[in-house]
């Protein structure tokens, strides 16, 4: 983008949005929060952002600390996307979520994505957005571990559940599961993820 | 304007504030009210019978010190938590536009706010006075400032004014330099800072003992030097 962080100018947080785990929204109503706020990012969608609460069924006109950590969440991440930044930030956005909210975020964050935006999503939960992700970095201590593309991933690497204890011995990875042993293998047979 | 700078950023990020926090602002003004009508209520009532029109603004300048260091001191608290701080932090302002805004509401608004609530009780408490007065004539009095007369009162008042603008610079750092408790803190750095001052001071007035130089009086009795003169 050609800034400097740090710098914290203007034009590029204007295209920079952050929903971060701990967030603030004031205590004011939706409909005052958008009108104080949008004019500060130039690509704001009044329609999108309509679109997403609708999405997330929460009602336009309720005041924000009248509503759930979950509800005014829903809130925050249709304000982020609605304001259609070339870089969108999430840490743990699936946290305080319901399984019925977790499921209308994939849907809304799947109806969002476009060739213009990168969304950088930091969880713990991969398996609430295992469908979404096409990247995955590991970061330990602010050093990147792992760096790849899925499809690199699963070209090298098979992802399944056995029930076979010669295939659990061999695996690079196992984990003991209910299900049985959840294993990695070296992809041998160009296995799809 | 510059990329930095935009007025019409200045004006929305003002607007955004006043949205934001408006409940507070107008708590806060309630509460000014409030703890002014009090102390003037107080005045009032158990002045005296010799009232002086020195009173009040002795009244107004100590409250404008400890309501402006209040409001002052919670200036930044925004980056007193992590919530808060990211959100302030990653709004797209430039970080002079953030301080313009929080100025215009410490200094500014609240300056005028605060004048308004002075001026409106101070007015109310001398009509009180002066319907005592009328109605025990020769009993109660009131002694108006003659500020062509009051010089020195006239003098001590605008320099206080002076201070009050110091001292707010002073909580608004301080707001920014601690995130917890940053009116006591500030208050305990000032408290120190004058010991200090008074400290040095003294030390150098020993050293000269034969000018007559202390902490509220300075004499030029240097030789062929020209006599202190105050322009007003």
């Amino acid at each position: 983008m050609g800034y400097e962080p740090g710098k914290r100018q203007p034009a590029f947080l204007r295209d920079v949005f952050i929903v971060p785990e701990e967030f603030y929204l004031p205590d004011v109503a939706i409909e005052k929060f958008v009108s104080c706020n949008a004019p500060f990012y130039p690509g704001f969608s009044r329609q999108q952002f309509n679109t997403y609460l609708e999405e997330f069924s929460i009602p336009l006109e309720n005041s924000l600390q009248q509503m759930s950590y979950g509800q005014k969440k829903k809130v925050l991440i249709s304000f982020a996307l609605a304001c259609n930044t070339s870089i969108l930030l999430m840490d743990e956005p699936s946290n305080g979520l319901d399984i019925m909210s977790k499921s209308q975020f994939r849907k809304v964050i799947a109806g969002a994505i476009d060739d213009n935006k990168c969304i950088i999503i930091s969880t713990h939960q991969v398996k609430d957005l295992e469908n979404l992700i096409d990247r995955i970095t590991i970061i330990d201590e602010g050093n990147i571990l792992f760096d790849q593309t899925i499809d690199d991933i699963s070209s090298k690497l098979s992802f399944r559940v056995s029930f076979d204890d010669e295939d659990a011995k061999n695996a690079l990875y196992r984990e003991e599961s209910l299900k049985g042993n959840v294993i990695v293998t070296a992809n041998t047979y160009r296995e799809d993820f | 304007m510059t990329a930095n700078f935009s007025f019409k950023r200045l004006a929305q990020l003002i607007a955004k504030q006043w949205i934001e926090n408006r409940r507070m602002y107008w708590m806060s003004a309630l509460a000014l009210l409030g703890l002014l009508g009090i102390v003037f209520t107080i005045w009032a009532v158990n002045g005296g019978k010799q009232y002086n029109e020195e009173v009040p603004y002795v009244i107004g300048l100590f409250g404008l010190f400890i309501t402006g260091g209040v409001f002052a001191s919670t200036a930044f608290n925004m980056l007193g938590t992590k919530d808060k701080g990211i959100y302030w932090i990653s709004f797209p302002a430039s970080h002079l536009e953030k301080f313009l805004a929080v100025l215009f509401f410490n200094l500014i608004v609240f300056s005028l706010v605060y004048l308004l609530c002075f001026s409106l009780l101070k007015m109310l408490a001398e009509s009180y006075i002066q319907v005592l007065i009328d109605k025990y004539p020769g009993e109660y009095s009131y002694r108006k400032i003659n500020w062509s007369r009051d010089e020195n009162f006239s003098v001590v008042l605008l320099n206080f004014i002076y201070a009050f603008f110091a001292v707010q610079a002073v909580f608004l750092l301080g707001s920014v330099a601690f995130k917890r408790f940053s009116f006591i803190i500030t208050i305990v750095l000032i408290a120190a800072f004058i010991f200090s001052f008074i400290f040095y001071i003294t030390k150098i007035a020993k050293a000269f003992p034969d000018h007559n130089f202390d902490l509220f009086t300075v004499s030029n009795d240097i030789p062929g030097a020209p006599a202190l003169t105050r322009n007003m």
